[in-house]
C-alpha cells in the first residue's frame, strides 16, 4: 500500500489565508461551471487530498476510497453550476458530495457483508487502522469547538458522521446504553451550535 | 414530525439528519418537510458547515495519480466523441473524404511532432501523438517508410480487464482497416495494409476500446481518440 505525500496545495499554502484559499476554490468551481477543464484540474489539486482523507476514513479501503473520489469529482464537475456560494462554503459542498457517495458505497458494502462476504467484511472492519494515517500515535488537530466536547461525544459524532452508524449501532460499538448515546449526541450538537453559531 | 415543532427541536433534528443518526421513517418525513421548508434547508446547510469540522481534523492524504487520470478521461468534452460517431456512422459513405478534411480542421488533439523532442531518438519523418486534448500522450506513432507503424506506449489508459485499445485507419475511400491492439507498455511494430501505406497522410486514425482478442470489422466500442494523420 503506497501513500503519496500530500502536496503543499492540499492545504492553504503559506502566504495564502484560509479566506483567500476558499475564494480560489470558489473561483475554480465557477470556471468549472463554464466547462473549463484547467480550472477543474486546479480544483482537484487544491482539494483532492482533503476529500480523499474523508473517503479513506469512511470506507477504510484504498480501492473503495479511490472509486468514491472518482465518482465524487465527476459529480462535482457535472454539477458545478449548481453550487451556490451564498449558501455554503465550497469545500463544505464538496465534502457533502464525497460523504454522500461514500455512504452509498457503505450501504451497498454493508448489504454484501450481510451476505457473509469475508472480503468486504474485512474491508470495512472498523477496528482496522487507516494505514499510514491514523496509527496509535496519531493525534488529530482539533478545532477549539470540537476540543470542548468530551472524547466520548466526539467519538459518537465520528461514528455517526463517518461510519453512518445509527444511535443503536454507536451504542453497541461503544458498549454503552442507547439512551446515553442519544444524550451525548444531543449535547454535542447543542455545544457545537453554540460555539460555531 | 410537524412543521409546528419548537425551533430548537427542529434545529436539533436538522443536526441529527446531517450527522446521519436520523434514520428510517423519521428521516423520510424530515426529507419531505425539507422540500417545502426553506428555513429547514438553511438549518441543514448550517449543520453541514458545522459538522464538516470533523472532516477538517483528518490529515490530508494525496490520492494516487491514477485517480486523476480516470477522472480526466471521464470528463473529456463530449464533442470529440460525437464527431467521431458521426464519422463512423457515415462509413463507408462516399462523402468521407470531405468529412475527414473537416475533422482535420476540428480535431486539435493531433499533434505532428518531431519525435526527437519527445522520444529522444533519431527523429523520423512524420509522427502522430495519440492524446486527449491537453493531456499527456497515450501513444506515440511514427511511420516507417518500409510500411510499418512504430508505436510506443507513453501513458496508455488503464482499461477494464478483458479489453484492449485497438488502432484503426480509415482510408479516404472509406475502407476501415483494423490494425490490431496498441501496446500497453513498450513498443510495437504494426504492418500497414499496402493500400494505405502510400496514402497514410490522407487517412483518419481512430482508437477504440474493444473486447481483447476479438476481431471486428469496424470500431464498435468506446472511442478514445480520433484524428487525421496529416503526415
Amino acid at each position: 500500500m503506497v501513500f503519496h505525500a500530500a502536496p503543499a496545495s492540499a492545504v492553504p499554502a503559506s502566504g495564502v489565508s484560509p479566506s483567500e484559499h476558499t475564494a480560489i476554490i470558489r473561483a475554480c468551481l465557477a470556471a468549472c461551471a463554464d466547462g473549463e477543464r484547467e480550472a477543474f484540474e486546479r480544483l482537484y489539486r487544491l482539494t483532492s487530498a482533503r476529500l480523499y482523507a474523508v473517503a479513506r476514513r469512511m470506507l477504510r479501503s484504498e480501492a473503495l476510497a479511490q472509486e468514491c473520489l472518482q465518482d465524487a469529482y465527476i459529480s462535482i464537475w457535472r454539477n458545478a453550476g449548481r453550487y451556490r456560494s451564498d449558501r455554503s462554503a465550497p469545500l463544505t459542498w464538496m465534502t457533502s458530495i464525497v460523504r454522500n457517495r461514500a455512504l452509498d458505497i457503505l450501504r451497498v458494502a454493508t448489504r454484501e457483508v450481510a451476505m457473509d462476504d469475508p472480503k468486504i467484511a474485512g474491508l470495512l472492519d472498523a477496528a482496522a487502522p487507516l494505514d499510514g494515517t491514523q496509527g496509535p500515535d496519531y493525534v488529530p488537530e482539533l478545532h477549539p469547538c470540537l476540543e470542548q466536547l468530551r472524547e466520548e461525544q466526539r467519538e459518537c459524532l465520528r461514528l455517526a458522521y463517518f461510519d453512518g452508524l445509527s444511535h443503536a449501532q454507536v451504542a453497541e460499538r461503544m458498549t454503552v446504553p442507547i439512551g446515553t448515546v442519544k444524550s451525548w449526541v444531543r449535547r454535542a450538537l447543542l455545544q457545537l451550535r453554540d460555539c460555531l453559531g | 414530525m410537524s412543521c409546528d415543532l419548537d425551533p430548537r427541536l427542529r434545529d436539533l433534528l436538522a443536526g441529527e439528519y446531517v450527522l446521519g443518526t436520523l434514520k428510517g421513517s423519521a428521516r423520510r418525513r424530515f426529507e419531505n418537510l425539507l422540500h417545502d421548508d426553506s428555513r429547514l434547508r438553511r438549518d441543514v446547510r448550517a449543520w453541514e458547515r458545522r459538522l464538516a469540522l470533523l472532516a477538517v481534523e483528518l490529515p490530508a492524504i494525496a490520492p494516487p495519480r491514477e485517480v486523476w487520470r480516470k477522472i480526466s478521461r471521464e470528463i473529456t468534452p463530449a464533442p470529440k466523441r460525437r464527431l467521431t460517431q458521426r464519422v463512423i456512422g457515415l462509413l463507408p459513405a462516399a462523402a468521407l473524404p470531405r468529412v475527414v478534411a473537416a475533422a482535420a480542421l476540428l480535431v486539435v488533439a493531433v499533434l505532428l511532432v518531431p519525435f526527437g523532442g519527445v522520444w529522444n531518438v533519431q527523429p523520423p519523418l512524420h509522427g502522430l501523438t495519440i492524446a486527449e486534448q491537453g493531456a499527456q500522450p497515450m501513444w506515440l506513432v511514427r511511420h516507417d517508410p518500409s510500411g510499418h507503424l512504430h508505436v510506443r506506449a507513453v501513458s496508455p489508459p488503464t482499461l477494464e480487464p478483458g479489453t484492449a485499445c485497438m488502432l484503426w485507419l480509415i482510408s479516404p475511400g472509406g475502407e476501415v482497416h483494423g490494425l490490431g491492439p496498441l501496446p500497453e507498455n513498450g513498443e510495437a511494430l504494426i504492418k500497414l495494409p499496402l493500400s494505405v501505406g502510400s496514402r497514410l497522410h490522407e487517412a483518419f486514425v481512430v482508437v477504440s476500446v474493444e473486447p481483447a482478442g476479438t476481431v471486428r470489422d469496424t470500431p464498435s466500442g468506446r472511442l478514445l481518440y480520433q484524428g487525421a494523420w496529416r503526415g
